[in-house]
């Protein structure tokens, strides 16, 4: 067990976003986690990163807890997140947004070999490595920012609806660039709103409503089951 | 509230109000008096400051609209013979036209935050250099020393100290009155929605630019009259302690220190402050120059840090956690 | 007459370059920990105290002293950062203002007590450079000099280093530099570092040049603020444009009226451009 959430409970003030939410990531794995807006996904991946932290419950990542920590310091236990929208930094060029991906200490030794990884993985990104990333297209943007999320060495990968303002070519090339991801080691959670698309390329996956877990299960008994295929897959 | 303590409240009031009422009447020493009178006149001016101030517009800089209107008066009178009621006015008007051009300038190109604080900042070094430079007219950094013509009302002069207790009490009611009616008014629930978020205001239609401005102009009209106040009150004035930078940081200190966001915030804050003052320079100020304000320096920063809701706000918050935990605790036993 | 003005503008010049080194530094402080920073004039002030103290008092070398100088101001920084802005990072734009207005009373006063009120000044002789018939003060040369040299430093150390980068980033977007791994504590420890450091090189170029006095600091400030407002707040190449704008208005005025004239032209400079374009000459960077 890679990541377990017990119990959490997180507020905004006095509005509740999380319900006692109890979820398990494997190692290895890709859990796809979907829901209508408003469910509290990107509330949960935040939760995580540190920048929430959680009225009662705990997060307990490869065993430590995990949920009273600043957000760097989750970043340098090994969870890296990539916000929805990629947050790049628009004045820095594409490989100093990269190299400040590879700060934590685990990774800072090992820029240039991680550097080659992922231009490995993303050529455009080699291509583009001193244009300003403020200036590049959506696609490249999330491609930018999923690789700067690994220069930081991470065990698990955070994905907050990557697909958001993306053609829908570029839509199925970003999702599944998770398969990609994993088979290089990393363990990846994925909130996404596209869930047909999602769903291909999931392990487990997760049903978030109104801040609480409303089905967890494998890939075939999310695609089999008839609310879901009514409700989110557009079937 | 339950209407026991809203009583209990109103009675502890009009004992406070009585008791101020009084006090000079009781001939306690000039001393103390001078100081309260102090005291009434800066709350006067520093709750007209916060009629900017709880709405976000903070000002770094009313100390121009002081030194503009105590050297107008100042300057009408002594040359003119003119009374420091009319000297008021105009010096008002002065205070008000110039925050008028400012004001609009910045306003309508969006100027707003630290940004317009740092702009206030500097017209309040502005005016202060101002009446430096033209000494020939206004002594420059020696100051001017108010003509003296005894006892009149009409010129807003007593030799007696308990008539300027007075006319400051007055002052500073009327300027926790104004505070009140703005406060239940139209203009109330624009600000707050502006100062909250100006774009979503102006999309509902608030003409952003025309309440700023309404409310600038109030509070530099009226903070010029409390510079004639003073000044009448001092009978002596100089550019130092009505402009530039360091009394128009002072005031800001006051109201935030005392809870900028209710009626009685400045007056706490500024009631507070004197009297920190006053006490640091009796105690310490004899010993080492400055000495005293290093101290008084520190206080003030450490006074922000671990009071941000000022005297005040803290209080209240103290007491509301306090009704809270007694009203939960009734609720238990109710049920 | 022309050539004094030529040299007014020379020398006006030659001052933009260290009042740019001082911009810089309010720039970078505000651009990344998003704090006004209104005692910056006073850290120069103090620079200025520590190496007047250590040339006369220890006969040091003024070299060294100004080198001990930046160290002090560069650990002062840290200090203030980590007393009075840390705590304050959640707190309202006006209570941070205001904790720094108490931080210069009590600089401004500390130097009263140590130093007395009267003008502190080191004498040094330096020769007149005469280019044709105009002619430059060695100080003022010297000091433009080291703030350009200075300039370029900064410039390679934000663009080339990762701690430079990590400071870039941090001004563009905060959240997303704590998920680099980055602590914004840490970066804001080393911008005012940096910051200090600055006010220290600006101190010793100005110590041959000014005499200080516990008000120095206000002055500078003013005028500091001016050419970063003129600029437009947070934009370093505008910043750098007004300081020598400023520079050369104050210093010919300074030639053809007075001292006291010059500043309240560049109040007046201000206040216009104010009027017509308040948000600077080249805009101001958005920050919150």
């Amino acid at each position: 067990m890679l990541l377990q959430i017990e119990g959490v409970s997180a507020f905004y003030g006095k509005l509740q976003a999380l319900d006692q939410i109890s979820i398990t990531i494997q190692e290895g794995e890709t859990t796809i986690m979907v829901g209508p807006n408003g469910a509290g996904k990107t509330t949960l991946l935040r939760t995580i990163s540190g920048f929430l932290h959680p009225a009662s419950g705990k997060i307990l990542f490869n065993g430590e807890k995990i949920d009273d920590l600043d957000p760097y310091r989750i970043v340098e236990i090994g969870i890296s997140q990539v916000p929805e929208g990629g947050r790049l930094f628009p004045y820095l060029s594409v490989k100093d947004n990269l190299r400040i991906g590879s700060f934590p200490k685990q990774a800072r030794s090992g820029f240039k070999k991680s550097l080659g990884e992922v231009y490995e993985l993303f050529p455009i990104l080699r291509q583009r490595a001193n244009q300003l990333a403020g200036t590049m297209s959506g696609g490249e943007r999330q491609i930018l920012a999923i690789a700067r999320s690994l220069m930081a060495k991470p065990i698990l990968v955070l994905l907050d609806e990557p697909s958001t303002g993306l053609a829908p070519l570029m839509v199925t090339h970003v999702i599944n660039l998770a398969n990609d991801i994993k088979k290089r080691g990393y363990s990846i959670l994925m909130v996404e709103q596209n869930a047909r698309k999602a769903l291909e390329v999931a392990d487990r996956a997760f049903l978030l409503e109104s801040g609480r877990v409303q089905k967890e299960g494998n890939r075939q008994a999310f695609l089999g089951d008839n609310h879901i295929k009514r409700a989110y897959l557009g079937i | 509230m339950t209407a026991r303590s809203f009583l209990k409240r109103k009675f502890l009031f009009v004992i406070l109000l009585l008791s101020i009422l009084i006090l000079p009447l009781l001939s306690p020493s000039p001393y103390l008096i001078h100081i309260i009178t102090f005291i009434f006149i800066w709350s006067y001016i520093t709750t007209v400051w916060s009629y900017m101030g709880r709405f976000h517009l903070v000002s770094l800089g009313h100390g121009a609209f002081l030194g503009i209107g105590a050297y107008i008066s100042i300057l009408l009178f002594n040359d003119y013979n003119i009374s420091p009621w009319i000297g008021m006015l105009l010096g008002g008007m002065g205070a008000a036209l110039l925050a008028l051009i400012l004001g609009y300038a910045c306003f309508r190109f969006g100027v707003i935050g630290d940004y317009f604080a740092l702009v206030t900042l500097a017209l309040g070094e502005l005016v202060a250099l101002m009446i430096d430079a033209f000494r020939n007219v206004t002594g420059g950094s020696l100051g001017m020393t108010l003509k003296s013509v005894g006892t009149s009302f009409y010129y807003l002069q007593f030799e007696k100290e308990i008539y300027y207790y007075y006319i400051s009490l007055l002052f500073l009611i009327f300027g926790l009155f104004l505070w009140q009616i703005i406060d239940r008014s139209r203009i109330q629930k624009a600000l707050r929605a502006i100062g909250e978020d100006e774009i979503a205001a102006a999309s509902i239609g608030i003409r952003i630019v025309r309440y700023k401005l309404f409310i600038t102009l109030i509070s530099a009209f009226l903070t010029a009259t409390g510079g004639v106040l003073y000044t009448q009150y001092m009978t002596y004035v100089n550019p130092e302690t009505l402009s530039g930078m360091g009394v128009s940081l002072a005031i800001p200190f006051k109201a935030i220190l005392g809870g900028m966001f209710h009626v009685w915030g400045s007056t706490i804050g500024t009631a507070m402050i004197v009297s920190l003052e006053e006490y640091i320079r009796i105690m310490y100020g004899a010993r080492f120059i400055g000495i005293s304000q290093v101290f008084y320096g520190a206080l003030l920063v450490a006074l922000i840090i671990f009071l941000p809701k000022g005297l005040y706000g803290t209080l209240s918050d103290y007491w509301h956690k306090r009704n809270d935990r007694r009203a939960s605790k009734i609720e238990v036993r109710l049920s | 007459m022309e050539q004094l003005i030529l040299s007014a503008t020379l020398n006006g010049v030659l001052l933009g370059g260290v009042l740019a080194l001082l911009v810089f530094g309010l720039n970078l402080i505000f651009g990344v920990v998003k704090i006004i920073h209104l005692a910056y004039g006073q850290f120069v002030m103090l620079g200025m105290y520590v190496i007047f103290f250590l040339v006369t008092t220890y006969k040091m070398n003024i070299f060294i002293a100004s080198i001990i100088s930046c160290i002090i101001l560069g650990l002062l920084g840290i200090l203030l950062q980590m007393i009075v802005i840390n705590p304050l990072l959640k707190s309202p734009r006006l209570n941070q203002l205001l904790a720094l207005a108490g931080v210069i009373i009590i600089f401004e006063n500390m130097a009263m007590v140590l130093w007395g009120a009267d003008y502190r000044g080191i004498k040094l002789l330096l020769p007149v450079i005469h280019f044709g018939s105009l002619f430059v003060r060695t100080s003022y040369l010297v000091a433009f000099i080291g703030a350009i040299l200075t300039l370029l430093a900064l410039t390679l150390f934000l663009n080339r280093t990762y701690v430079g980068i990590a400071i870039r980033a941090t001004a563009q977007d905060l959240d997303s530099i704590q998920l680099m791994g980055i602590n914004p504590k840490w970066v804001y420890l080393i911008t005012q570092a940096t910051g200090g450091i600055l006010s220290g090189i600006a101190a010793s170029f100005f110590m041959p040049i000014y005499a200080v006095h516990p008000h120095f600091g206000s002055a500078f400030t003013l005028m500091a603020f001016i050419i970063v407002i003129l600029g437009g707040m947070g934009n370093f190449l505008g910043g750098f444009i007004s300081a020598f704008i400023i520079g050369v208005v104050t210093s010919i005025s300074a030639v053809l009226t007075s001292t006291e004239i010059a500043d309240s032209i560049d109040l007046i400079i201000f206040i216009l451009i104010m009027l017509v374009r308040p948000q600077g000459l080249l805009g101001i960077r958005e920050s919150r």
